[in-house]
């Protein structure tokens, strides 16, 4: 093979690092996504055999947006194999804990679940906030688009911004709401 | 019965003359040195036995040892040509040449054939030649610096204008990479480049004699008109 056959053999084969920002994100969504890179399925030289997975490294899990109420519902069950062994933990108590497992379980569980799951879930590197070792930060090549729009919050807007802001209406000066 | 010695001399003249005439009406922007390392390798002994053996001359000739040895198969197609030459005409014959000899360039990579050594000084050369800024290499993407999957792809620029690409496992693999796909993007070898014309299409090239620029004096020469009506 010529040099130049084989530079373009490497770059096909090369393998991507993806940043992916969990913060406001649904866990549960965002596994989806994620489980597509991890596997290598978004690449035209696709095959479960041939290793062509991604590095997937996600920041902010500790900010993660359960939907609706799941925070107090869902459930996540394990027993030792021990007899008594089982034990019921919600979710905000696990997230408590540690603050990358939800996101974790939810990669593993969208995963395929085969003998290379093991392997997909070792190039998932999950920060529970944006720090990051600079080993793993200089590998870093492309980003993964958040799902859901993060809306700027109104007290991290200037005040003049805010005051300036045209008004239709306000209450008067003297008005006590109640 | 005559050895056909004479033949295969004037066979082998045909084959390389006809060879680098059509490569340099094919290929005008490639320096006269890439056309005689073409030419060099279609009139290689591998290439030629090969064909030799193709259009089945293992059967036919008469030699002490069998199979023919490659050299021996080589030398009967140059002698095939020479008696072609002899009894239809150098027409006919170098119709028979483009046909058997120069198809085996097809699908080939002509920098795979033609190796440059020091391309970035080549192009440095020629961008001097050519009155343009220096080549400048700068880093376009990559990935996995830390591991020993690392890809990076480099840019070579000159004055802000793109020239070539090139990948590597290290830096240094793809800056020399990415000068030889400038070379490659100047002298009109790259692989999305116009295939060479055979058949009816090849009829009507008008075949150069005249050697192409040699490397030392090659420059880029953007008001040239290379379509050949």
């Amino acid at each position: 093979m010529s040099v130049a056959k084989r530079v373009q053999q490497w770059a096909t084969f090369g393998r991507m690092w993806y940043l992916y920002d969990a913060k406001w994100q649904n866990p549960l969504d965002s596994a989806d996504k994620i489980k597509h890179y991890l596997a290598g399925s978004h690449k035209p030289i696709y095959h479960p055999l041939s290793d062509c997975g991604d590095h997937v490294v996600v920041i902010n899990s500790h900010d993660i947006a359960l939907p609706g109420d799941e925070w107090e519902k869902r459930v996540y069950f394990h027993h030792t194999g021990y007899a008594g062994g089982a034990t019921w933990t919600l979710a905000w108590e696990l997230h408590k804990t540690d603050s990358t497992m939800i996101l974790r379980k939810a990669v593993y569980n969208k995963l395929d679940g085969n003998l290379l799951r093991r392997g997909r879930m070792a190039r998932l590197h999950i920060f529970p906030d944006d720090k990051i070792p600079d080993k793993i930060l200089e590998n870093v090549s492309a980003q993964l688009r958040q799902l859901r729009l993060v809306p700027r919050r109104l007290d991290h807007y200037p005040q003049e911004v805010v005051h300036n802001f045209p008004k239709l209406f306000d209450w008067p000066e003297e008005h006590v709401i109640r | 019965m005559k050895s056909n010695t004479e033949l295969a001399a004037v066979g082998e003249k045909i084959i390389s003359d006809y060879c680098a005439k059509y490569l340099r009406a094919t290929l005008p922007l490639l320096p006269e040195e890439g056309i005689r390392a073409l030419v060099e390798y279609l009139s290689s002994e591998k290439i030629t036995s090969e064909i030799g053996f193709g259009i089945g001359l293992k059967d036919l000739i008469l030699c002490q040892e069998y199979p023919p040895s490659s050299l021996t198969a080589a030398k009967s197609f140059q002698a095939v040509v020479g008696v072609l030459n002899a009894s239809a005409g150098l027409g006919r014959c170098q119709v028979f040449v483009r046909d058997f000899v120069v198809t085996q360039i097809v699908g080939k990579d002509p920098s795979e054939i033609w190796q440059i050594e020091q391309p970035l000084e080549l192009l440095k050369d020629i961008l001097a030649r050519s009155g343009y800024a220096e080549p400048e290499s700068r880093l376009m993407f990559q990935s996995g610096k830390n591991t020993i999957q690392a890809v990076y792809q480099v840019g070579v620029y000159s004055n802000k204008t793109f020239l070539g690409s090139g990948y590597g496992e290290t830096i240094e693999t793809a800056v020399e990479q990415a000068a030889h796909d400038a070379l490659r993007r100047l002298f009109h070898i790259t692989e999305t480049s116009d295939p060479l014309p055979f058949g009816k299409d090849a009829d009507n090239i008008v075949l150069k004699d005249k050697t192409n620029v040699y490397i030392n004096e090659w420059i880029i020469n953007k008001t040239q008109n290379i379509i050949n009506c």
